[in-house]
């Protein structure tokens, strides 16, 4: 039994594998692209459109009002980004239910790969929004000896989205497998199911913890004009 | 259990590239044709609106014509009323004067009628008169009535005044000599003889007298020639009779009209 689909070999060549991680990723990226394709080539502006096109308003329109309630921003630069990696996830752990594919979330090296994206969006997102100095000044707060303790916290909470993931898919094939091997047909149905659910609530917690961090990083702006208008009021 | 780091790093880049795709093929697109959509109702809401407001307009204005379209009924039919109103007072005047006319008429009729009967009862007086006259003058003196007449009318033409013979004379001159006696009863031969004996003596010689009955002269007689004449009939006491009466029927009526 295959823990991750790290190990499934395709093609091989020096360095460079391809493996079952990233072929099912591919698969993923296709289903995700030609379907958007395929829906939007003809979108009607109109109160009549198609299901798919009302399917991925829906969706749009969800993910833009979830990005809008936690940052308390407009969600317009933040969409693609946040609303990639629920997609990606979601659809990833969805199509678990067709046999003969296994989860790219399932890999380490893939919920890896997106914790490492967040990790540097954080930053990059909390640069754009107010500046190096003003970003790299949260680190140093309350005081300088802090410096040390929030470098390891920005580090282990990028490490525990990767490893949550991970195992939570991980930890969902496998007992499927387990319990394929001890009772074939009824059990391993049911986690099935039990696995679409918690692919998706998996899926919407990265989502929303990404979003939790750069919101974290872009909102410390707000909190620092806070008090600059304060000593006005104090003075007064 | 470990990291593939080319894997890693093939997934960091497929993530990219999906963000990239995805921004292309799908969020770009599906919000642009929500906010046309959202333009698209807010230009249809803003086009209700002012077809709201154009429509209340409209009503507005209707509302204004029709209030001025009554106010013009209103008008229309005063002036109707004013109309009706002048006619009927025309129609009433018309109407009163064609009574008071007719009443004129009435009255001229009245008036016609109460002269014909005076004349027919001064007629018929005339003839009573006539005949108790004369029943009485023969009773009395034991001579016809027509005789005593014809002497008042023999006296008449002797004692005529010189004027009036003159005139008389050149009036039968003028109309040939010719002398018309008319009486209203039958004259006898005698008292014809003497009549033209006396009408040759006094006022013409030569003339030529011709005696005619006439009913109408009711109890008389006269001699006429060229628009004169001498005459001696009961007319004048009748014409003061038929006054008197006149006058008494005249007073009867207005009691009557008074009652």
């Amino acid at each position: 039994m295959e823990l991750t689909p790290d190990s499934i070999v395709f093609w091989r060549s020096g360095p460079v594998t391809l493996n079952a991680t990233i072929v099912f990723t591919w698969v993923v990226m296709a289903f995700l692209v030609i379907g958007s394709w395929l829906v939007t080539r003809r979108l009607a502006s109109g109160p009549d459109m198609s299901r798919g096109q009302n399917l991925l308003e829906v969706l749009v329109t969800g993910m833009r009002a979830q990005i809008r309630e936690i940052s308390q921003q407009e969600a317009g630069r933040y969409l693609p980004f946040v609303g990639t990696l629920f997609l990606f996830i979601a659809v990833s752990n969805i199509l678990n239910i067709v046999p003969g594919y296994s989860p790219p979330t399932g890999s380490l090296s893939t919920t890896a790969a997106l914790a490492l994206c967040v990790f540097i969006a954080v930053p990059a997102y909390g640069i754009s929004q107010q500046g190096l100095g003003g970003y790299l000044r949260q680190y140093v707060r309350p005081s300088v000896f802090m410096l040390p303790f929030n470098i390891i916290g920005e580090v282990s909470r990028t490490l525990a989205l990767a490893v949550r993931l991970f195992g939570n898919i991980m930890s969902g094939t496998m007992i499927v497998g387990i319990l394929l091997a001890l009772t074939p047909l009824f059990f391993p149905i049911v986690m099935h199911a039990l696995g679409l659910l918690t692919g998706l609530v998996q899926a919407y917690i990265f989502a929303v913890l990404a979003m939790v961090y750069i919101a974290s990083a872009t909102r410390v702006r707000e909190e620092r004009v806070e008090p600059s208008q304060a000593p006005a009021e104090g003075d007064a | 259990m470990q990291i593939d780091w080319f894997t890693l790093v093939a997934q960091i880049i497929n993530f990219l590239i999906l963000v990239g795709l995805l921004m292309r093929f799908l969020y770009r697109p599906i919000i642009r044709a929500m906010d046309e959509r959202e333009e698209r109702i807010a230009a249809r809401v803003k086009d209700a609106e002012a077809r709201e407001q154009e429509a209340e307009d409209q009503t507005r204005s209707y509302r204004e014509q029709r209030r001025e379209l009554d106010n013009q009924t209103q008008q229309l039919l005063d002036e109707a009323e004013t109309r009706a109103e002048e006619h009927r007072q025309q129609l009433m005047a018309r109407a009163r004067g064609e009574v008071e006319q007719t009443q004129a008429t009435w009255r001229e009729a009245i008036a016609r009628e109460q002269a014909s009967f005076l004349e027919e009862h001064r007629t018929r007086a005339g003839d009573e008169v006539c005949a108790v006259a004369a029943r009485t003058l023969k009773d009395l003196a034991n001579r016809e009535l027509q005789e005593h007449m014809i002497e008042v009318f023999l006296g008449q033409i002797e004692h005529l005044a010189d004027a009036d013979r003159r005139e008389l004379t050149a009036a039968i001159a003028e109309s040939g000599n010719r002398v018309v006696v008319t009486s209203a009863f039958d004259i006898s031969a005698d008292s014809r003889d003497k009549i033209a004996r006396a009408i040759r003596e006094r006022l013409v010689s030569d003339g030529d007298v011709q005696f005619q009955i006439a009913r109408d002269l009711i109890c008389g007689i006269e001699l006429k020639s060229g628009g004169r004449k001498i005459s001696w009939n009961v007319a004048g006491y009748l014409d003061a009779l038929q006054a008197r009466l006149s006058q008494v029927l005249a007073q009867e009526a207005e009691g009557a009209g008074g009652e």
